[in-house]
């Protein structure tokens, strides 16, 4: 048997252990949950971003190629024939905002 | 019928009802992940509990991929999750190894004596030879000659040809011999 086959099998039986493993574990699963935190903030982030881009597309295309007073003539038109849905809008909106602050979501 | 202990039992219940059942698979495998953590990287200590430690956070985050049925996972049903969690840790090993190289650069002395610091229980012939060789070639090694993997299962574990798995053990080898003739 040579050295190198000597050194591997005496390795093999070798055992090693972990000097506190329930802190181990601890730490693990905190850095587990810390990580989750951290894509969920990320993803959030990411999302933020395209729906601020994608906000400031439909203005540019609105403000471009749509009459600016028409398009005040109609919203005018919508908020005096139909408060309800601006009212709907709004408590959606409030509620999503509130929803996502529940979940610590930013 | 498999109980509630069994490895495969855990992952799917982590899946389906949160992170505490995790814990138990930790628990289970952190000595043995320790433990490849501590060879691959010739007994250090930190960068074996680093290794461990990302390898749990990997393998929690890519749970979902886990197939017990993969045959590539063993033909051993109690083995499947550890022979997935081996391949994981070996890679997160490499991955540790390499970002640390680039912006750590150690001379040889300095390296051994931070690895052998404060833990003279730790030092083996094994840690001692396997440090002069590439991050690769470790992995190679520990896998086929101390955990005795096959040379296909090492091949999918590191993503690589099992013709180039053969070539660099075989270098690995030689360069094992040179270094003990040396030290005879």
């Amino acid at each position: 048997m040579s050295k190198i086959d000597d050194i591997f099998s005496t390795e093999k039986t070798r055992n090693y252990s972990l000097e506190d493993k329930d802190q181990f574990v601890f730490d693990t699963l905190a850095a587990i949950s810390t990580s989750k935190t951290q894509r969920l903030k990320r993803f959030v982030t990411a999302l933020g971003i395209a729906l601020g881009v994608l906000v400031i597309c439909v203005q540019f295309i609105l403000l471009k190629y749509a009459s600016f007073e028409s398009i005040v003539q109609q919203a005018e038109l919508l908020m005096t024939q139909k408060p309800y849905l601006l009212a709907a809008f709004n408590i959606t909106l409030i509620g999503a905002i509130m929803m996502l602050r529940r979940y610590r979501f930013f | 019928m498999s109980n509630h202990n069994d490895d495969a039992v855990l992952v799917k219940l982590t899946l389906d009802q949160g992170s505490q059942y995790f814990g138990k698979l930790v628990k289970r495998y952190s000595d043995y992940v320790y433990g490849l953590g501590m060879r691959l990287s010739g007994g250090n200590d930190a960068q074996a509990k680093d290794v461990s430690q990302q390898a749990f956070i990997k393998a929690f985050q890519y749970l979902g991929s886990f197939n017990p049925n993969h045959k590539a996972l063993g033909t051993q049903e109690g083995t499947r999750f550890r022979n997935w969690l081996t391949g994981i840790a070996t890679n997160c090993y490499a991955d540790l190894a390499r970002r640390e190289a680039a912006y750590l650069p150690l001379t040889p002395h300095v390296e051994q004596t931070q690895q052998t610091k404060g833990q003279a229980s730790n030092f083996s012939e094994f840690n001692d030879l396997i440090r002069s060789l590439t991050i690769e070639e470790r992995q190679i090694v520990t896998l086929k000659y101390v955990y005795e993997y096959k040379v296909d299962e090492i091949a999918g574990m590191l993503s690589m040809k099992a013709g180039t798995v053969k070539s660099k053990m075989s270098r690995a080898i030689s360069r094992l011999r040179e270094v003990t003739d040396e030290q005879n």
